[in-house]
């Protein structure tokens, strides 16, 4: 049996990693893109995939059709690379907020129409990474939240636009995860670092793992009647207003 | 009070300038200096382009400029307000797609969805207040600036990181029209 194809941008860290894994798990044959070549070869080397370089905040870059190319198709597409800050607002440097849009937003546009006539192709599907933060905002990561709301509208806007072709649309909503980004701009010194995070209801902080099962299942034969969903991975911290002082032992 | 008006021209900007300053979709740059100058203490952002049809059609590049003109004007000019530690309400006037998606409209949905973010984002800034109105192309401007007043006034002071959508019920449920004219 022909494997299906996967492409995983930002495959080589945090969740993409684990993403990568699991596709790898299931008997997908996977692209792992990355910026290090040190890196995404290590990860093709583990899981035995093929590594992809390519910076996706470049309006040149080429990831999709190079993968689409080693793999000979590509049945799912995972736009995961992303890039965070930490700071409100008012705290948010021109640089910094130029990069969040250039990577969170631009480049998963890009990245979503070049992948769309292998989609098309292969009637498969196209999986973005957005947040728990653009379903229901942070202040401290304000840039971050905007980006990631605009994904998830821009998620359900190709699935109304791309489903009569065939091609299925959704999002991942992550809550915090360790290990987390590794690509950061200022303010998160320690990638990985779960200090001061909040616990959510079910008391404990997500791993990689558990945002990849639910990715696995979104590009995959069971969810074949599923788009245009923003699937919440959060451990329930989106579930109220005070959802973080719900589990034993915080004060409420 | 000083109003200051920035984002895209036309009926609904016209409606709630009156006699107040507009500028009309300024660059980042001049944004902040259009603030710093007019210290406003009433800020409405208009971003109502014309429609400019769906994601997947669009190059990334005039996505690119089309968000520069809107989100990213917008975000500098509550940015300036924050660092001139202005007590100021800001009204964010953007289409009926930031809530609800249209996919035949998608580039403005886009936008308009990182405007209502901004705005809920921007609403935890001391001294400033935010929210957003919501309006459809047929939306009678007049009525948009009655509300946009009671947004930017003082006499409700706890409006504050709110939507108020101001389509005549469309997007209340799926293809409300269409159901209704079905159902009599």
């Amino acid at each position: 049996m022909t494997p299906m194809r996967a492409l995983v941008t930002g495959g080589t860290s945090g969740i993409g990693a684990a993403i990568c894994r699991r596709l790898a798990l299931d008997g997908w044959h996977v692209a792992v893109a990355g910026r290090s070549q040190e890196r995404a070869d290590a990860m093709a080397t583990e899981i035995g995939g093929v590594a992809i370089v390519g910076d996706v905040g470049s309006s040149t870059d080429d990831t999709v059709a190079r993968a689409a190319e080693a793999l000979g198709g590509l049945d799912a597409v995972l736009l995961n690379a992303g890039v965070i800050l930490d700071a409100d607002l008012s705290h948010t440097p021109d640089a910094d907020w130029n990069l969040l849009m250039s990577i969170n937003v631009l480049a998963v546009h890009r990245q979503a129409r070049a992948a769309l006539p292998h989609l098309q192709a292969s009637q498969g599907s196209l999986l973005i990474t957005a947040s728990d933060a653009g379903v229901w905002g942070e202040a401290p990561i304000a840039a971050y939240s905007i980006a990631k709301r605009m994904a998830l509208t821009m998620m359900r806007c190709l699935a109304a636009e791309w489903g009569p072709a065939g091609v299925r649309v959704n999002a991942i909503c992550p809550g915090d995860t360790a290990p987390g980004m590794l690509t950061t701009t200022t303010g998160r010194r320690t990638p990985g670092a779960t200090d001061g995070w909040l616990p959510p209801p079910l008391g404990t902080i997500l791993r990689g793992e558990d945002v990849a099962a639910a990715a696995a299942f979104l590009v995959g034969a069971d969810a074949f009647r599923i788009s245009g969903t923003g699937l919440l991975i959060d451990a329930g911290m989106r579930s109220s207003t005070t959802a973080w002082q719900a589990h034993p032992g915080v004060g409420r | 009070m000083t109003r200051l008006v920035i984002g895209t021209h036309g009926a609904v900007a016209q409606a709630l300038a009156g006699g107040a300053r507009f500028a009309s979709s300024p660059a980042r740059a001049t944004v902040r200096e259009i603030v710093r100058r007019d210290r406003p203490t009433e800020l409405a952002v208009v971003a109502l382009p014309p429609t400019l049809g769906p994601l997947g059609a669009i190059e990334t590049s005039e996505l690119e400029r089309l968000l520069g003109e809107t989100l990213t004007a917008a975000a500098a000019a509550i940015q300036t307000l924050s660092e001139l530690e202005l007590s100021t309400r800001v009204v964010i006037v953007c289409p009926t797609g930031g809530l609800i998606p249209d996919h035949r409209d998608g580039v403005r949905s886009l936008i308009a969805a990182g405007l209502v973010m901004l705005m809920e984002v921007a609403s935890t800034l001391p001294r400033i207040a935010v929210n957003a109105i919501l309006v459809a192309d047929e939306t009678e401007p007049t009525e948009v600036a009655t509300v946009a007043d009671l947004m930017l006034g003082t006499s409700a002071e706890s409006i504050n990181g709110t939507t108020i959508r101001m389509d005549g019920g469309r997007d209340a449920v799926l293809a409300a029209e269409t159901r209704t004219e079905e159902m009599s």
